[in-house]
């Protein structure tokens, strides 16, 4: 036996103690089990990631379904990493009721082993089944309270989009075989690398593959669940937006050659994902709750994240995953710090920026991104460089309270560290995940330029000029997500209609024969 | 024609309201109680404005309105019978009602089935025609979609004049929002919705009036009907009374509810209307339906009245079990009357009315017979509003009721000033920039990481919490100005003498006072505020204790006093300091070193409350330090959602000397405020605390009673499915349904238990009965209070004896 066999076999250890200790759960919740169960998930991953870092492990060749690539091993730590705390959360939150807990732990665990078989498998009907009980497992846990009708519609909604996604997967990964006639991720991964034109088939199965993950990621139009799902109990939240949602994104990364060559996937993610990431950006900040903005905030990030892909900067997409799990995380599960958080922004009122402060900070960031580039001599596409640069005219030119002002330099100064962290970051995602060269070019990098700029200036008229009339008539739309999600809603339950859990106490809809009412 | 028949037919067209209905409708707007902001939150009895009702008749009407339930299940009465409800009690209980009522018919009456029908509003009827299976249910809708709309509508505006003007067009904008909204029509599936809209009056006076004709509603059940669907959108109803209730301590006129009800109205006549247009045959039947439904509206209620005749003669039961005890306790303590020592005392430590400040008293009061303890409302009388350092915002720091008159700012260094002014801009725009659309995702991809250290930080390793607030720079020297003028030191000598007067310290002053605010502390609490000090308008005492200390140490203000004929021996040293109730700790303020004598009572009484606190947090395995340490973690965790249980299982409020109390253990449940009728000769202090300290306590335990009996429309439901609204007006339970009010499920059960009894306040008051009755025959609130039984006032006689006062009427209630 060969160190390798190990590495796999402790790989494929974590999924099945997450399932094992999910059955642990008969008398009452073994909180304390599954956080050790978390840990050392995360210790396995920590451990196997240095030794692949340290090139003493390569793929066996005995356990071919099992996959040690650096993408799956930080998936792995992270979704380890991200079970831990929402775990160690979960014991005191959700403490109370013995049932409750049992059935909560039961599930959470399940979906949590799910997850992680997912990111461990190079076999994609393997794949294919985790992902199913991923949908199946985190279902239970969406609908906790199933007397919660807006709960259970969301739920209902999404169990429909995720067969759809999956029929999306599966139709993906039988077309593969078919071309390849292998079912590993990994020989399907190397045969593309090298080839430079995909055939009609491989072309449908990337298009497919794109859509799956555009569905899992929640992007437009079929976006309402996710925020709905807000109807669960928050780390039931947070480990759907930090652990499960993203795992679009990691599908593009594991699939990366196919979508690089596929004009159709491409474009499909930059459409429809662009768009996504703007408009889910703007309407996010027209709510008002704040973790109905978490959720279309994530939706947003996730559009980003596959445009990132699109673009073929597949180690930004992985650093905006990775990145995004840990705040959106903490997000939801500090979400009731929000009166404190408010309190914090009353406490130094916002002075809305000058012409000139705009004009200076725009100058100002260009400059340091421009530089940057430069320097560096940092090749295509540019759209990010550029997003970052609106991030850090916002940064510079919004700096004034009613009573005070932070000076430009400091400003500059944090701008400046931002960038520099920014790109050391990406360059230690790109070891991980490479960037690769799209076949649409710099056709994509334009689009998505213009999604920016149009984003920037929509974020300025919803910000400063809110009260003109016609601007009021935008916020409503926006507010109201254009009613996308009406019309799925409606013909969700046409198509496939579920019996809503009756309201909380319905009232009696029958008036009583006189002599019944003394 | 002549013009006069001209305007008289196009009145005929255009219904309008005429007096009588008007005025119902006014009295309808009027019945719903405010809710404070989420980071005042202060406890409100939510049948406050129907208090002239008595309370089982509002019971009756709330319960055939919308099936409110302002009484426990039978199951909790099952529960609690033979175990802490004894058949004495209910039979004492029965004899008060019906001498003929015996223990079996009542016993029996706990598995009888006695469901009647409610009333229906027009969206109700429609519902039971749809098929749910294929569209939604219009009540929920209806709630979720005037929910969705005050949450964009009510976001913080900056303020001019009055919220009635700020945010006027309350109707206006919902009709406008709603006439382009696509999507109701869309989601209920309903063609032809959005045509009715877009023929609604354009003014909340017309809707109202065609509504009514419309509908065909008498005038003389105006009232009701608009209760019923005020209360199918309660929260957002009590929001408005909020709003409300501060234009109206500011005398501005506000009629902001007549909007709101207009917008409920409207859903109404639209649905009528849309049923008649879209399916005849079940519009028929459901106007029949309604037409019926209204003459029969009077005797439903009274049915409901019956019903729950004996369900009160089980409440009042679990009452008398309490009372009785209680009674024991203290007709036993009053024979032996105390000697009033004359010696100066020890120490003397002022703390607020509060139910948790008794466990700590009597902890304190157990160190040395010396030390005097004495209960006050918590925020000292100071009728003020605290400005922070470094920034422009005020909050007030005194009961609700109260319209604040005083700024208190504290005194610092400009360079100080400055820092926090740049600490604070820096802190609150790195907080917009994170959260900015265009800046959200490079902030991610830049500091994203650091996220991952947050969460591992708050998981294992929690800090101390830090209130944003509370915890800026502040020294023990402050500015008190009002209408923008300083406070004179004439002003201040007069407030200190009031405040002295009314705690009865104006004599024998040990050399340590101390004056003990209290607060709390917990972490990403929405509701943390709810467990401060309510008497300071839900902040911590903190403020109100420093600047009376500082007022108090004050030579000049002393000086004052003494030319008042009030004198403070040169010794004596107030000392402001704070209770923490979630840990049981004391902090000190402007004193460089706690004496040691003190310091070490303090630690002792600490302990010993922590301990007596452990039994309820299931914590009787830990003791001293360990303990301590345990409960310590419990504030600081970011996941705990039941940090302390605030002030649940209250349920007396003793107004009397405590010498009379001393020795006595209320077991956390009662509220104490001192009093001395014979230093009162003119009956002033004795009105002041039934009219203010007994309205704020009969508040804090109607929110508590309401909260359990339904906490789904006073309570707010499960706190791991809470989400913020705008930052601070109060919670979603999930993505929307109503505004939830109250209190979260979390305070006030365990997971298996109810940790809270709901109990109607006892008040014992220890004063001559015709003082009493006086202050009672003058105050209509408190009339109302007392005589529709919204609580329970006792005179508790020096000789230990106890009268109950109901309708102007002695009735003898020693056991």
């Amino acid at each position: 036996m060969d160190s390798q066999w190990i590495g796999s076999l402790l790989l494929l250890a974590i999924p099945l103690l997450f399932f094992i200790t999910a059955l642990t759960n008969e008398r009452r919740a073994n909180w304390r089990l599954a956080m050790n169960i978390s840990l050392l998930a995360l210790a396995i991953s920590v451990t196997l990631g240095i030794l692949t870092v340290m090139d003493s492990l390569t793929l066996s060749k005995n356990m071919t379904w099992i996959t040690h690539s650096p993408v799956s091993l930080v998936m792995l730590g992270l979704i380890s990493f991200i079970a831990f705390i929402n775990i160690r959360y979960s014991s005191a939150y959700m403490a109370g009721n013995r049932e409750e807990e049992r059935r909560y732990l039961r599930w959470l665990l399940i979906t949590l082993g799910s997850v992680t078989l997912v990111v461990i498998s190079n076999h994609m009907l393997l794949m294919m089944l985790a992902w199913i009980s991923i949908s199946i497992s985190l279902h239970r846990l969406l609908i906790f309270y199933p007397e919660r009708q807006r709960a259970v519609l969301a739920a209902h909604k999404k169990y429909i989009f995720a067969r759809l996604a999956e029929a999306c997967l599966l139709g993906g990964m039988l077309l593969l075989y078919y071309q390849h006639q292998t079912w590993l991720i990994s020989d399907i991964y190397q045969t593309l690398s090298a080839a430079t034109e995909l055939s009609y088939i491989e072309q449908i199965a990337a298009t497919l593959l794109a859509m799956a993950a555009l569905i899992k990621c929640a992007q437009l139009p079929l976006h309402g669940w996710l925020i709905q799902v807000v109807e669960a109990p928050t780390p039931v939240s947070a480990l759907l937006h930090a652990g499960i949602i993203n795992l679009g994104g990691f599908l593009m990364i594991i699939f990366a050659p196919l979508i690089m060559l596929s004009n159709s996937a491409q474009w499909l993610l930059l459409v429809v994902g662009g768009l996504t990431t703007v408009l889910a950006a703007l309407v996010m900040m027209t709510r008002a709750t704040v973790k109905v903005r978490l959720a279309w905030s994530t939706m947003s990030q996730m559009g980003l994240m596959l445009v990132e892909c699109a673009l073929g900067l597949f180690e930004l997409a992985l650093l905006h995953l990775v990145a995004h799990s840990c705040y959106k995380a903490y997000a939801f599960l500090n979400s009731g710090s929000e009166v404190e958080s408010t309190m914090k922004r009353r406490l130094a009122k916002a002075q809305p920026p000058t012409t000139t402060d705009w004009i200076l900070a725009g100058l100002l960031s260009t400059a340091l991104v421009i530089g940057l580039i430069w320097v560096m001599n940092l090749p295509e596409p540019y759209s990010p460089w550029l997003l970052f640069a609106i991030a850090l005219t916002l940064l510079l030119a919004e700096r004034k309270s009613r009573l005070n002002q932070t000076s430009i330099l400091s400003m500059l100064g944090l701008a400046a560290i931002l960038l520099i962290a920014y790109s050391l970051e990406k360059t230690g995602a790109h070891w991980i995940a490479p960037s690769m060269t799209t076949s649409v070019g710099w056709a994509g990098d334009l689009w998505v330029a213009v999604l920016l700029i149009g984003f920037f200036i929509g974020y300025l008229l919803l910000r400063y000029h809110a009260d003109r009339p016609a601007i009021t008539k935008v916020w409503r739309a926006f507010y109201a997500g254009f009613y996308l999600d009406e019309w799925v809603t409606r013909l969700n339950l046409r198509i496939y209609p579920t019996r809503l859990p009756v309201r909380f106490k319905p009232k009696k809809l029958q008036i009583p024969k006189e002599e019944l009412i003394k | 024609m002549t013009s006069a028949q001209l305007a008289s037919q196009a009145q005929a067209l255009a219904p309008h309201l005429n007096e009588s209905q008007i005025v119902q409708l006014k009295e309808a707007c009027e019945r719903i109680a405010p809710t404070w902001p989420l980071d005042e939150l202060i406890a409100v009895n939510p049948w406050w404005e129907m208090r002239h009702h008595h309370f089982s008749d509002v019971s009756a009407k709330l319960t055939a309105l919308t099936q409110v339930n302002c009484l426990m299940p039978k199951s909790y009465y099952q529960s609690v019978w033979m175990e802490s409800l004894q058949p004495q009690h209910l039979s004492q209980a029965a004899q008060e009602v019906d001498a003929d009522l015996s223990v079996e018919s009542l016993e029996r009456y706990l598995l009888e089935d006695d469901e009647y029908t409610h009333w229906h509003n027009v969206s109700d009827f429609v519902d039971s025609g749809r098929d749910r299976k294929y569209k939604m249910a219009w009540r929920d809708e209806i709630t979720h979609q005037i929910s969705q709309f005050c949450a964009d509508f009510f976001r913080e505006k900056p303020l001019s004049e009055s919220y009635a003007n700020t945010y006027q067009g309350l109707y206006s904008s919902w009709l406008a929002s709603t006439r382009s909204d696509k999507g109701i029509e869309i989601l209920m599936a309903e063609n032809g919705l959005t045509e009715q809209f877009l023929d609604l009056p354009d003014s909340a006076e017309d809707l109202l009036a065609e509504a009514l004709a419309g509908l065909g509603v008498p005038a003389h059940q105006i009232g009701d009907y608009s209760h019923a669907l005020l209360m199918d959108v309660n929260g957002w109803a009590s929001w408005v009374a909020y709003l409300k209730w501060q234009d109206g301590l500011q005398q501005h006129d506000n009629q902001l509810m007549l909007d709101f009800l207009a917008i409920r109205m409207a859903w109404e006549w639209v649905l009528w209307r849309h049923q008649k247009n879209s399916d005849r045959s079940v519009f028929n039947e459901l106007k029949v339906m309604w037409r019926h439904q209204l003459t029969i509206l009077p005797k439903l209620i009274e049915t409901h009245k019956e019903s729950q005749s004996k369900a009160w003669v089980w409440q009042r039961a679990a009452e008398i079990a309490y009372q009785s005890q209680l009674h024991q306790q203290l007709q036993h303590v009053s024979s032996a009357k105390k000697t009033q020592t004359e010696s100066r005392p020890l120490l003397q430590a002022a703390f607020c009315i509060d139910v948790r400040s008794e466990v700590m008293r009597r902890a304190l009061e157990a160190q040395h017979p010396a030390i005097e303890t004495l209960g006050f409302a918590g925020f000292f009388g100071l009728p003020i509003e605290f400005q922070p350092t470094g920034s422009e915002v005020a909050r007030p720091q005194l009961p609700g009721l109260l319209k604040s008159a005083i700024r208190v700012r504290p005194i610092t260094e400009s360079t100080t000033l400055i820092a926090t002014e740049q600490k604070l801009n820096k802190k609150a725009r790195w907080i917009e920039w994170g959260n900015a659309p265009p800046a959200t995702f490079s902030m991610v991809e830049s500091v994203g990481l650091m996220y991952a250290f947050k969460l591992l930080r708050n998981s294992l390793f929690p800090e101390e919490h830090a209130h944003p607030i509370n915890n800026l720079p502040m020294q023990d020297d402050f500015e008190l100005s009002q209408d923008g003028e300083p406070v004179s030191l004439q002003q201040k000598v007069e407030l200190a003498a009031g405040i002295l007067k009314a705690m009865g310290l104006d004599q024998n002053l040990a050399k340590h006072v101390m004056l003990v605010g209290h607060g709390s502390s917990s972490c990403n609490n929405p509701h943390a505020a709810g467990l401060d000090c309510g008497a300071c308008g839900g902040q911590t005492g903190e403020v109100n204790v420093r600047v009376l200390a500082y007022l108090l140490n004050d030579p000049q203000v002393r000086q004052g006093l003494v030319d008042q004929g009030m004198t403070i021996p040169e010794d004596t040293q107030f000392i402001a300091a704070m209770h923490n109730t979630t840990t049981d700790e004391f902090t000190c303020y402007g004193i460089d070193e706690v004496p040691n004598e003190l310091q070490s009572w303090l630690e002792q009484a600490t302990a010993l409350a922590r301990q007596e606190r452990a039994t309820r947090l299931g914590l009787t395995h830990l003791h001293g330090q360990a303990l301590h340490q345990s409960i310590k973690r419990r504030a600081q965790d970011w996941s705990q959602v039941r940090p302390e249980w605030g002030l649940s299982n209250n349920a007396a409020f003793i107004v009397a000397p405590r010498s009379r109390t001393r020795g006595l253990d209320f077991e956390g449940r009662t509220f104490l405020h001192d009093y001395d009728y014979e230093q009162d000769t003119d009956n002033s202090l004795l009105t002041l605390i039934m009219t203010a300290p007994m309205v704020v306590t009969n508040w804090i335990n109607l929110q508590y009673y309401a909260s359990v009996c339904d906490n789904h429309i006073y309570g707010s439901g499960n706190k791991v499915l809470h989400n913020v609204v705008d930052g601070g007006i109060g919670v979603f339970e999930g993505n929307g349904g109503d505004l939830r009010i109250g209190l979260p499920m979390q305070s006030l059960h365990d997971g298996e238990n109810w940790m809270h009894e709901p109990l109607r306040l006892s008040v014992y008051i220890d004063a001559p009965k015709e003082a009493i009755e006086q202050v009672a025959k003058e105050h209509e609130a408190v009339r109302n209070l007392i005589d529709n039984e919204w609580l329970y006032l006792f005179h508790w006689d020096r000789d230990g004896s106890i009268q109950r006062l109901r309708n102007l009427e002695w009735t003898d209630a020693s056991v």
